[in-house]
């Protein structure tokens, strides 16, 4: 079974975590789920790949009737954001499909072959009930080409998506407990994942000037107060785009081998 | 679906798949009887006056090369609406184990207040429901196979071997002893035929199997 963990109530907006799950075959990168409520309606957020959809459906039905369940944003195209989006419509057949416009052809190929409403590269506010204040902030390039976080102001919560992801073992707390433990989980994965510094670098700028009480990533650990700052500090100095120094040297190779 | 019932399904498919190889040897068969049947006209015209009987032989190839391909054609196409099903079926069972597995994670959770998720059961039933009608037509659709398999040989196996028989009483009464082009297409004639009757057989043999595997498959899904 999912863990679930409530992260904001005020009321009326809620965001829910689920993840963790100990029966998740090893062969799967671990991500964590999340629910954003407004009242009795909810959007998931990166729902998650084919083979967590039980866990999922389960543990969504915990916290939210499925038939309100509004809508779903893919962050992005990753399998492990949005395979499951055949099996969600089977349950929800009145579900909205938020996703990056440049993904917006290529999802459907999860199945279910709905219209996905696609996000502009400046993004947008993703309506929930009656609220109109999540705002989705692109990322593009960290890491895919199209690529959108979320912020909501009234929680103060940023969604980071792949940003800050953390490749922590199984068992790992969910919370960042000590950040100079955490970026021996993250570092390979950012710098290999991630592509352009300056698109990185403009994220950063865009979020800094965001009022942010937790950052929480698809994968790995959920950032609360400093933290959040300390990661920002931390990304902003990793040099990102790793995988171009094994062409460059591909390049010399080829070219000794040639004389 | 479990291990058992993937394995078997999984023979199941691959048997359709190779299914395919043995109608794809039919094909180009049909293009060789349309030459042979040139062949015959341009050797017949060549003897004369004399090879004017020959003509029913022509026009019985062009007439098994027409029948061969129309059969042809039936047969891909409930191949291919077969093939279409099958993989339906494969998508349909795997939403099934996700929605049974959802469900037994519901039940493990569900504490005195449970939730019911309806959709989930609802799913979990029409699921079922549409495997069942899937396996019945996937039957369907063997059978329709089968008998097409036997169309085969009841008129393009047959019909071709008259027609050598036939070419070849024609082919001795004009030419007499001495060994001539309509002798020889005569020959191709005969060759033709025991190529259809065994790439028809090798059809033929393959949908037996497919026949016998499909109703292990719905023992096991029962
Ligand atoms: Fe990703
Ligand atoms: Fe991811």
């Amino acid at each position: 079974m999912l863990k679930s963990i409530e992260l904001f109530n005020d009321g009326r907006r809620r965001w829910i975590f689920l993840g963790r799950d100990p029966k998740k075959p090893d062969t799967l990168i671990d991500s964590n789920q999340y629910i954003i409520m407004e009242g009795d309606k909810a959007t998931l957020l990166d729902p998650g790949g084919l083979e967590i959809f039980p866990s999922m459906i389960a543990g969504v039905s915990r916290e939210v009737e499925i038939e309100n369940v509004e809508s779903i944003m893919a962050s992005h195209q990753d399998p492990d954001i949005v395979s499951s989006l055949s099996m969600w419509f089977s349950v929800q057949d009145k579900l909205s499909v938020y996703a990056p416009w440049v993904w917006s052809s290529f999802i459907p190929h999860f199945g279910g072959a709905r219209e996905v409403k696609a996000i502009p590269d400046e993004g947008m506010i993703l309506p929930l009930g009656s609220s109109r204040d999540l705002q989705l902030i692109p990322c593009h390039y960290c890491h895919s080409s199209g690529h959108f976080t979320l912020y909501d102001p009234r929680a103060k919560i940023l969604f980071s998506s792949d940003i800050g992801a953390a490749l922590v073992p199984a068992d790992h707390e969910i919370f960042v407990q000590d950040f100079k433990a955490m970026p021996q989980y993250m570092e390979a994965f950012h710098k290999r994942w991630m592509p352009s510094n300056r698109a990185k670098n403009a994220w950063i700028q865009r979020v800094r000037q965001l009022d942010i009480e937790m950052m929480v990533p698809q994968h790995g650990c959920i950032f609360r107060g400093e933290d959040v700052q300390r990661f920002l500090d931390w990304f902003e100095a990793l040099q990102v785009g790793s995988a171009v120094d094994g062409i460059t040297a591909g390049i010399a190779e080829t070219a000794e081998a040639a004389l | 679906m479990s291990e058992k019932k993937s394995t078997i399904f999984n023979d199941f498919r691959t048997e359709v798949i190779d299914i395919n190889r043995a109608f794809a040897e039919i094909r180009p068969l049909i293009r060789e009887t349309r030459h042979l049947s040139l062949n015959a006209e341009t050797s017949s015209l060549k003897v004369g006056p004399a090879a004017a009987a020959f003509a029913v032989v022509v026009k019985n190839l062009n007439q098994l090369s027409e029948s061969l391909g129309s059969q042809v054609n039936g047969i891909e196409e409930v191949f291919n609406s077969l093939v279409q099903l099958i993989g339906e079926w494969a998508k349909r069972d795997q939403q099934i184990g996700l929605h049974e597995r959802a469900h037994e994670l519901i039940a493990e959770g569900a504490e005195e207040e449970a939730r019911e998720v309806p959709s989930i059961e609802r799913n979990l039933e029409e699921g079922q429901q549409d495997v069942r009608g899937m396996v019945a037509e996937v039957m369907d659709h063997i059978e329709k196979l089968n008998r097409q398999v036997t169309e085969l040989n009841q008129v393009a196996v047959r019909q071709c071997r008259f027609i050598a028989i036939s070419s070849m009483i024609e082919a001795q009464r004009i030419e007499c002893v001495e060994d001539g082009d309509l002798t020889t297409v005569a020959g191709d004639i005969n060759d033709m035929a025991n190529r259809i009757g065994k790439v028809e057989l090798e059809a033929r043999n393959r949908v037996l199997n497919l026949m016998t595997s499909a109703r292990l498959l719905e023992q096991a899904l029962k």
